[in-house]
């Protein structure tokens, strides 16, 4: 298994145990020490003689370790805890809290001096360790946020990680990126981590809602949380206030431009400070810069597409001058060749050029309704009209009504096996699929057959998906020139010779297919012919299934099939 | 029968669009030129060289967008050819732009369609005195 730098890190950080105090633990083994040593120092004492000075050196141990572990405030109370245990035990007259001697008295103030500054240097090593831990974290968390923002991953992954390690570090009950909706008021959870409170959450509370659109616009962090003091107090105004921090929502944005709200939900209301907060900034400029970046790979690929399609119009408008001017030279010539008033044409140049004429307005003609469809399918104003078609009748349909205009091509029909239905536009796709066989019998030499098949293809690994074929015996078409065929005017080199054509027909074509989610493919060998094949997906669970497997109990599909 | 001394000079036309060539025909004859037809650039450059004509009628777009300035650059480098006095047609703007400083150096002729068969023919008269 590969595990990515983010991965492995938020491992580590999971496994990181927070060094902070427990009070009642250290407390607890200070005490428990201090009861120890008595027994243990009364037997020695019986032993070996008297202990004397050496005893508050036993007594400094449990202090130190409460201290150390609980910090100071544990380490004083043991620190109490010993001194009047020492004097009832061991400081004469022994079984009271009475001081014989002043040397007594003052060994005792010494210790407990002793013991305050052993504990406050105990608690101060314990507290610095805590703080390099979290700055080690902190540390740790924004190197693993600068490769998340370097490594370009995903946004939803680098936001998620984010959030992830923001709430661990921080240990927050929640943190989440929220976006804007485009163009609604609305706003989304763009990565989240732990629970967020209803209350608090974008997509069912209100107030999270205008919080988060006031700090999106204002680019200033809101606090939400329990409000208290409305109203009149000893005859003054009380303003309300924010009693308990629950929330904050803080702007996320780069050059001024709200990008969108990273909201923290506290736990207990403990606002993080200084570190913390820092942290909590950093994290917010790095959700910001992974926002921006995303929002301008966006603005680069519209950039680019529109530059395509700018030089797609651009030479789409040569093709069209070119064809359209063609035509118009021939007319106007032809025109001009009938009106020179000083020649004199014999009935058969007369009836030449107005043959001529008549033909190059009729590729006008089909030239401009080619045009206007291609335009409307590029335009986006083609919308397949999808209904429950049975497919082999389409094809039935298309051939029956070619068969008498190509009469020197044989029509090969091969139905598919059983009722093949799918939801698709036929007036659509009998254009596209009438476009491919019109275009096979252009070029395949006369007497060849051409072969029109339907079959539904249903592999285990692909999308199930409808393939209408047709194949000739044509001249084929270059390997070189496969790609080219589909751009608008494009025609083979030497395909002039073979047929009249505009060079959108398969175009048009392609572009009814892709409007049905589609795509139109070739596969053809020079000399041996082509086939081209409309390629309609399916899905698996409904658009399309044998008719008589249609299941019955779901009523949108069997009124559909009706 | 307007220009005698043009009778049987032998003329190319290239072009994709059929009855554009059909049209050429009928009036280059009628002039009494001696135009060869080629429907498509393709393998058209040989035998143009081979026929050496007196003047090359050429649309510079044809079954594909380069095939034209293709038979046009070949022509330039031709020997035979590169004096061979040719009028350009085409009716795609932007490219005849991108090559007008090219074709002016080499004195080529154009005619951006439509454009005025007639003119065609007193261009072309021009052209071969």
């Amino acid at each position: 298994m590969i595990v990515s730098p983010l991965q492995r890190a938020r491992q580590r950080l999971d496994a990181l145990d927070p060094l902070a105090p427990h009070p009642l633990l250290g407390a607890g083994a200070g005490l428990a020490l201090v009861v120890a040593l008595v027994p243990l120092l009364s037997y020695a004492r019986g032993s070996s003689g008297p202990l004397g000075p050496s005893i508050p050196l036993f007594f400094l141990v449990p202090v130190l370790l409460s201290s150390a572990m609980g910090g100071l405030r544990m380490g004083a109370l043991v620190s109490v805890v010993a001194i009047v245990v020492w004097d009832w035990y061991f400081i004469p007259p022994l079984y009271t809290f009475t001081v014989y001697y002043p040397r007594d008295l003052l060994a005792l103030v010494v210790f407990f001096a002793v013991a305050l500054s052993v504990g406050n240097l105990a608690a101060a090593v314990r507290r610095r360790a805590a703080e390099a831990l979290r700055r080690a974290q902190s540390a740790e968390a924004l190197h693993d946020l600068s490769l998340a923002l370097i490594a370009r991953t995903d946004l939803a992954d680098v936001l998620s990680s984010l959030t992830a390690r923001l709430r661990a570090t921080l240990d927050l009950d929640a943190c989440a990126v929220l976006l804007p909706d485009d163009g609604r008021s609305t706003w989304l959870t763009a990565a989240q981590a732990g629970p967020i409170p209803l209350d608090l959450s974008v997509e069912q509370s209100r107030t999270a809602v205008s919080t988060a659109g006031w700090v999106n616009e204002a680019g200033q962090a809101a606090w939400l949380g329990q409000m208290a003091g409305a109203g009149l107090r000893n005859g003054h105004l009380v303003r309300p206030h924010v009693r308990q921090t629950r929330a904050q929502f803080l702007p996320l944005r780069v050059d001024a431009r709200g990008l969108g709200v990273l909201e923290l939900v506290y736990k207990d209301g403990v606002v993080p400070d200084g570190d913390g907060a820092r942290l909590v900034a950093t994290f917010a400029n790095g959700a910001a810069l992974a926002l921006e970046q995303v929002r301008l790979a966006a603005e680069e690929h519209a950039a680019a597409v529109a530059r395509e399609s700018d030089r797609l119009k651009s030479a789409l408008l040569a093709s069209v001058s070119h064809d359209l001017r063609t035509p118009l030279t021939t007319i106007k010539g032809a025109a001009s060749s009938l009106l020179q008033e000083d020649v004199h044409w014999s009935d058969e140049a007369r009836r030449a050029f107005l043959v001529d004429i008549d033909a190059e307005a009729d590729r006008l003609t089909r030239l401009v309704s080619n045009l206007l469809d291609l335009s409307r399918i590029e335009g986006g104003a083609i919308v397949p009209r999808a209904e429950w078609e049975d497919v082999g009748d389409l094809v039935d349909r298309v051939v029956r009504r070619l068969e008498p205009r190509l009469s020197v091509h044989p029509l090969v029909y091969e139905r598919p096996m059983g009722l093949l239905a799918a939801r698709l536009d036929a007036v659509q796709i009998e254009q596209a699929l009438t476009n491919l066989i019109e275009n096979a019998a252009k070029y395949a030499s006369p007497g060849t057959p051409i072969m029109v098949a339907a079959r539904l293809i249903d592999g285990a690994a692909d999308a199930p998906s409808v393939h209408l074929s047709v194949s000739d015996q044509g001249p084929g078409i270059p390997l070189s020139e496969q790609a080219s065929i589909f751009a608008a005017f494009y025609r083979v080199a030497g395909a002039a010779r073979l047929a009249d054509g505009t060079g959108l027909g398969l175009t048009i074509a392609t572009g009814l297919v892709v409007a049905h989610g589609g795509r139109v493919t070739v596969a053809s060998a020079p000399g041996r012919g082509s086939t081209f094949t409309i390629i309609l997906p399916v899905r698996r669970d409904g658009e399309l299934r044998l008719r008589d497997e249609a299941p019955l109990d779901d009523p949108v599909e069997e009124g559909a099939l009706r | 029968m307007r220009e005698e001394r043009s009778m049987g000079s032998r003329i190319a036309v290239v072009d994709d669009d059929p009855v554009f060539l059909d049209l050429l025909h009928a009036l280059l004859s009628d002039e009494g030129y001696e135009p060869h037809l080629f429907p498509d650039g393709l393998g058209a450059y040989a035998r143009i060289h081979a026929l050496a004509p007196r003047a090359i009628i050429l649309d510079v777009r044809m079954e594909n967008p380069a095939a034209g300035w293709r038979l046009l650059a070949r022509a330039w480098d031709d020997p035979v050819l590169c004096h061979t006095p040719i009028i350009v047609c085409a009716g795609d703007l932007p490219s005849l732009q991108e090559r007008a400083e090219d074709m002016e150096a080499r004195g080529c002729a154009v005619l951006v369609k439509p454009f005025d068969v007639l003119a065609l023919l007193d261009l072309l008269a021009r052209l071969i005195d």
